[in-house]
């Protein structure tokens, strides 16, 4: 008897998520729903405004990947005039996405997912001396390591179980056998969840020190970038570099480092494939390093059924998005350009539960080829892998080596997990490079932060870039010099997407078929696939 | 009594209103001390382990006071009040919303006492950071409302959907509205706060054409409440309003819009650094010009700040890294209600605001303004020739 | 007043006679607010697009503060000369009675001054009171519109200066800005009002010249003179 278990709220995510899972008798998921259930109606609210206040608007689609949209929109708008922002200001956008994907990245890591992996409890019973050698097993000068340290860090847990009064982490699923790190192992990465807390501002500044503030910085316009006085500034410069690299030290010895030891703990998981879901991966390139704004640090690419033998171009015409399954009137899958937005709500069933052959989600399916497909840190590195780019491979390659999992673990709950660690990496050590690229042009005269344009009486355009959570892609038709049509279909689009007109599944719905519930009562098994994608619903529906 | 050495220069009146205040606090915070359940961490505690000495606290005690708009006195107090905002249980909701408060909030100051306070808030419930997920996180609200009935704050980020029954937002497996848990957690709270101004006055969602007719909190519920507007908001402004709270149990004064005013009194206009570029009729007239090279005023690439009551431009955001007329961009008027419509197009001065619905179509007030002018003019011309034409005015003896 | 005015309606080719027509407070006032209006109309729109002044140091400049200093100095005479124009309203001995600005209100008449003022009819309406019908619905209209700029412009006003005078119009002021929709709401209403300034002198004074053309009694030099000429019984 297949058994229905509904999940909602989705916590420790943005926004309001809410998945259904059938069982089976092993308790082992073999269907599922994933609905999102809040609508706000942004492609709605943005008809009839000026172009360039899109920027400002998209970006509260989101309070977490907020510049991401900032960007796109702007993108998007640039496109549609054909104007090219100048060296300085891809820079600087660089810089302020750079900070947003570091900031991201630990947020997610220790905040959203780390209780998924970590059990607080075991914690206490560690021994802090046991906790500081393997700390050092996977990192030479681990971060914040001392058994004064980590007494310090239990006393703290203590003191907060013992008041009863848990709070945020009250009901959570200690103790659940899902739980596979050692205690030694979920003390050192519970203390580097204490850390995290303070190295996350240090992120956001970065940020706001160009961006002016975070979250929703208010610096983007359409050609270029406003803060010119902070670029100018070598004070400024300097301050964003001090901050740098404070957080890529925290990345690298204990960001990257409780990944590994995660990769050790649940090695098995990863090797099963737990979690891997349609195998189908999208990048649309992100972080421009010329200025044609051709060579990404990301690479573009498709990747379809696994297969990293071969890496497809992208062809624009080939993305739509459908709502058979979506609240929303319409029929077939229709290029953004052409996409509509006109809510229909269907509710629940009788029984309270999603109406799953029929609408269910605000969400819309967007499809490449017809073809459902993953977008995030995986799918930019596999990508970034199978197109040969040596910076990519030698993360991978690093990973593999230290973990001693094959290559096709990446295809997991885990492989998602680490891949965004690798992604963290990756930025760290390039976004110094491109202070000092900004430092050289600035010295060598070139002060120019804005190139001049004007909104066309008509036109269209798109912005593709990629956004912490993955390929981020907003569409804009200019009437009247003003917004006539505007289409996001966003990273948590992609991955959170329900089924199609052919009743493929999502994503997320995808990678919970055939997961094992240790006590179906304890939904971990599903938040921990479901969080490795980092989910973002109020990105997803806008 | 230091109270009334303080105030022997000032008249008794005054005197004798701090006297009461005082008076208040301290039943009120001895109050709050019986009552509030007990910490989780002991407050001395958390300073020492981050390693924020009783100097540094102190100080940051004064500002707050000062901040608050109290006589220095009340420092101590505001050291207690601090001390107690951990035992304090929270219950945070998120609407329709984009968590940017939520995240603005865990990105306070650092190394500080906002975010420690921040860090340590007994939050009861609140989804973006709770390990439970599903039934067991709608266990966490209901033990919660029952435990701490009229002790809580609820604190809401995010507007209410209105439109089809308030369906356009559920939470939980009952599927039930965000309307309805506004309703009920807000009619147990001790207080609702409304964080940012998606809960404040609807914010994004509610920009026309309003889709979901979102509302803010208080318009949907018919309830007062506390705006700490701004989208996102300062974090100091929140953290102030919860220890003016534990000090006297009362909100701050508010301006009408149920802002605080100690933190919202002033525009930001009034103290922008740029400012005296405004008076100069120094203006920056294209985004980076040199005009922009040189700091000058934004007030013509459309700056709201002489329209906007908040204290960004003296508290500034990050730790007061920056905020958004310091990185070139102007005010948007994040804090007002209904900015997205009122001051659109953000871009331009508030002399081309275009009427929304006919936005683009290059109507500003004075295209309108100028264009009915001319027709004007052109009709009077018309009206002039036609008076000739017809002879009115000849002399017609009876008729006239 | 009135049976005055039927009087002099009737007679034909009757001697001119200069017969009071508006107080001398009245006149003054009139033009006052005429000039005020212009310098506000001017700096008020220069307010909304200054120029930059990039030349010279910071300190040494101080454009935009003075056109609006000039701007509100004006303002204020302005908000006196419309309180002065409703006492006269009200309690002035001479004509200028608010009920005079509800002429309007007899619509067949309205009726008859429209077809007059497009040309349809040659035939000029009677006035009944001190104003054509159309009159006192445009000068009534008109300081409907006086009121409501002083009005925003106070509540402007009031957030720049939160001391004084302006602490004190803060404490009203406060509660209107709700009404007209925070700051920007109020600087919005304030600038459609100046072009509402703009239309209506346009019109007021074609028609005030297109009125002295075809009415022979010199309305023009009545709002100096106080007098208009009419032809007289005698
Ligand atoms: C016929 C009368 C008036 C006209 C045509 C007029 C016109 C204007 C205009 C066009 C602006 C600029 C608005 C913008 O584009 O943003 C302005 C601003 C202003 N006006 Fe007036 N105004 C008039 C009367 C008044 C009065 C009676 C007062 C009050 C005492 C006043 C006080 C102000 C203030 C305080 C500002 C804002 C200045 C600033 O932000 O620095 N105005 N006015
Ligand atoms: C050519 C010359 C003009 C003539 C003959 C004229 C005549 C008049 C008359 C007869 C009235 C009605 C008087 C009353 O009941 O108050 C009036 C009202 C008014 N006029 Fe004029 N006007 C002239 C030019 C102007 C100009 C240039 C302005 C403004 C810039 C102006 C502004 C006003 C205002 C504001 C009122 C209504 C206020 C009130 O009723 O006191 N006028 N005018
Ligand atoms: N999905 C998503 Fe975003 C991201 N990253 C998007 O563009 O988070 Ni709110
Ligand atoms: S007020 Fe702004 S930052 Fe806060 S939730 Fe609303 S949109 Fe996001
Ligand atoms: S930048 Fe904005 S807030 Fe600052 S002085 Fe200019 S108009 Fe005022
Ligand atoms: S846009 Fe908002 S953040 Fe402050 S400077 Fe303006 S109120
Ligand atoms: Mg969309």
């Amino acid at each position: 008897m297949a058994r229905r278990i509904i999940v909602d709220p989705i916590t420790r995510i943005e926004g309001h998520l809410r998945i259904e899972v059938e069982i089976d008798d092993q308790n082992r998921v073999v269907d599922a729903w994933s609905s999102a259930t809040l609508w706000r109606g942004f492609e709605l609210i943005l008809k009839g405004r000026d172009p360039r206040d899109a920027g400002l608007i998209t970006q509260r689609f989101c309070g977490v990947c907020t510049y991401s949209h900032y960007e796109a929109a702007t993108l998007a708008v640039e496109d549609a005039i054909g104007v090219v922002p100048p060296k300085n200001a891809r820079l600087i956008r660089n810089l302020i996405q750079g900070a947003q994907y570091l900031h991201d990245k630990i947020v997610h890591f220790y905040h959203l997912h780390g209780l998924d992996w970590v059990d607080i409890v075991s914690a206490l019973s560690a021994r802090p001396d046991e906790a500081v050698d393997l700390a050092r097993s996977v990192c030479e000068t681990p971060y914040n390591c001392s058994v004064t340290h980590y007494e310090e860090v239990q006393k703290r847990l203590t003191a907060f179980v013992q008041s009863g009064r848990l709070g945020p982490f009250a009901h959570a699923y200690w103790g659940n056998p899902s739980y596979k790190l050692p205690p030694p192992a979920n003390l050192v990465i519970a203390s580097h969840y204490l850390d995290a807390l303070s190295v996350q501002r240090v992120a956001a500044q970065m940020m706001a020190l160009f961006g002016g503030k975070n979250p929703h910085p208010q610096t983007l316009v359409v050609g270029g970038v406003t803060s010119v006085m902070d670029a100018l500034n070598t004070s400024r410069l300097g301050e964003y570099l001090y901050r740098l690299r404070e957080v890529k030290k925290f990345i690298e010895t204990a960001y990257l480092p409780d990944v590994l030891l995660a990769a050790r703990y649940y090695k098995d998981e990863g090797i099963a494939g737990i979690g891997a879901g349609v195998k189908n991966y999208l990048s649309y390139g992100g972080f421009p390093l010329d200025d044609q704004w051709h060579g990404k640090l990301f690479p573009r690419g498709v990747i379809l059924g696994g297969n990293l033998s071969q890496v497809y171009e992208i062809d624009e015409k080939k993305i739509t998005e459908e709502v058979t399954h979506s609240w929303y009137e319409g029929q077939g899958a229709v290029h953004p350009y052409d996409g509509e937005t006109r809510p229909n709500y269907t509710g629940f069933d009788e029984q309270g539960n999603l109406k799953g052959s029929e609408k269910y989600s605000w969400v819309k399916a967007p499809r490449y080829d017809g073809k459902p497909m993953e977008v995030g840190p995986l799918a930019r590195i596999l990508v970034g892998y199978a197109s040969g780019d040596k910076k990519i491979r030698e993360l991978v390659d690093g990973l593999i080596s230290k973990t001693g999992l094959p290559t096709e673990a990446l295809f997991s709950t885990l492989g998602r997990t680490a891949a965004r660690c690798l992604e963290a990496k990756l930025i760290a050590d390039n976004v110094e490079g491109w202070v000092l690229e900004l430092v050289s042009n600035i010295k060598a005269g070139d002060q120019r932060t804005w190139t001049r344009c004007d909104i066309p009486k008509s036109a269209q355009g798109r912005g593709m870039t990629e956004a912490p959570r993955g390929s981020l892609g907003h569409w804009i038709r200019i009437e009247n010099k003003a917004i006539a049509n505007y289409q996001a279909v966003v990273p948590s689009t992609w991955n959170a997407s329900p089924r199609d007109e052919k009743g493929q599944r999502g994503p997320y719905e995808e990678a919970l078929i055939g997961i094992l519930l240790a006590n179906p009562d304890q939904p971990l098994e599903i938040i921990r696939t479901i969080h490795s994608f980092d989910p973002c619903l109020a990105c997803a529906v806008h | 009594m230091a109270l009334d050495e303080m105030f022997s220069n000032q008249s008794e009146e005054l005197r004798a209103c701090y006297n009461d205040l005082m008076k208040r606090c301290e039943v009120h915070l001895d109050k709050m001390h019986q009552k509030l359940p007990p910490p989780k961490d002991r407050w001395n505690e958390i300073l020492n382990s981050h390693g924020v000495s009783r100097r540094d606290f102190l100080k940051w005690c004064s500002i707050m006071t000062a901040a608050l708009a109290l006589p220095p006195v009340f420092t101590p107090k505001v050291a207690k009040a601090a001390g107690m905002a951990n035992r304090l249980p929270v219950v945070w909701l998120n609407l329709a919303e984009c968590t940017g408060c939520t995240e603005a909030l865990l990105r306070t100051a650092y190394p500080g006492i906002d975010d420690l306070i921040l860090d340590t808030l007994s939050l009861e419930y609140h989804e973006t950071l709770m390990a439970a997920s599903g039934y067991q996180a709608e266990e966490c609200l209901s033990e919660a409302l029952e435990k701490f009935a009229g002790q809580f704050v609820c604190v809401i980020e995010g507007a209410i959907p209105m439109g089809l029954n308030g369906k356009y937002l559920t939470i939980g497996a009952k599927g039930k509205t965000g309307y309805e848990i506004a309703k009920e957690v807000a009619s147990k709270a001790a207080m609702v706060i409304c964080i940012g101004s998606c809960s404040s006055y609807g914010n994004i969602q509610a920009a026309r054409p309003n889709p979901t007719k979102a509302r803010g909190v208080a318009e949907a519920l018919k309830i007062s409440t506390v705006n700490i507007a701004g989208c996102p908001p300062n974090a100091t402004n929140f953290v102030g309003t919860l220890l003016h709270y534990l000090l006297f149990g009362a909100l701050p004064a508010l301006d009408r819009l149920g802002r605080p005013l100690w933190a919202y009194g002033k525009r930001i206009h009034d103290f922008c650094e740029r400012r005296p570029h405004y008076d100069a009729g120094e203006f920056v007239e294209e985004w980076g010009d040199e005009y922009a090279k040189r700091g000058f005023c934004l007030y013509k690439v459309g700056c709201k700040g002489p329209y906007t009551y908040a204290n960004c431009s003296q508290v500034r955001f990050n730790q007061g890294v920056s905020w958004p007329v310091m990185a070139g961009h102007g005010c948007i008027g994040c804090t007002e209600p209904d900015f997205w419509d009122k001051m659109a197009p953000l871009e331009k001065p508030m002399a081309d605001h275009a009427p929304l619905p006919l936005a683009g179509v290059e109507a500003t007030a004075d295209e309108i303004g100028l264009g009915l002018t001319m027709v004007t003019l052109a009709g009077i011309g018309a009206h002039a020739l036609g008076s000739v034409f017809r002879g009115v005015g000849k002399e017609k003896g009876g008729e006239e | 007043m009135i049976s005055s005015m039927k009087k002099r309606r009737q007679g034909r080719a009757k001697p001119l006679v200069a017969r009071k027509q508006w107080s001398v407070a009245m006149c003054i006032n009139h033009w006052a607010m005429a000039v005020c209006i212009v310098i506000l109309i001017i700096s008020g729109l220069y307010i909304g697009r200054p120029l930059t002044i990039g030349a010279g140091e910071t300190w040494q400049k101080f454009s935009m503060a003075k056109v609006r200093f000039i701007h509100l100095i004006f303002g204020f005479i302005l908000t006196a000369l419309f309180i002065w124009r409703i006492y006269l309203a009200f309690f002035s001995r001479f004509h200028a009675d608010w009920k005079d600005f509800f002429a309007w209100l007899d619509l067949k008449s309205v009726y008859h001054q429209v077809k007059f003022y497009m040309l349809i009819t040659t035939q000029m309406p009677e006035h009944t009171g001190l104003y054509g019908t159309l009159q006192s619905a445009a000068y009534g209209f008109l300081l409907l519109m006086v009121f409501l700029v002083v009005i925003t412009g106070l509540i402007l006003y009031a957030a720049l200066y939160r001391a004084g005078l302006g602490g004190a119009i803060y404490m009203f002021s406060r509660h209107l800005e709700g009404v007209f929709g925070g700051l920007a709401g109020a600087r919005l209403i304030h600038h459609i009002l100046t072009w509402g300034f703009v239309l209506f002198i346009c019109v007021h004074t074609y028609l005030a010249f297109w009125y002295d053309i075809v009415s022979k009694r010199g309305t023009i030099s009545s709002i100096i003179s106080g007098r208009v000429f009419e032809h007289s019984d005698i």
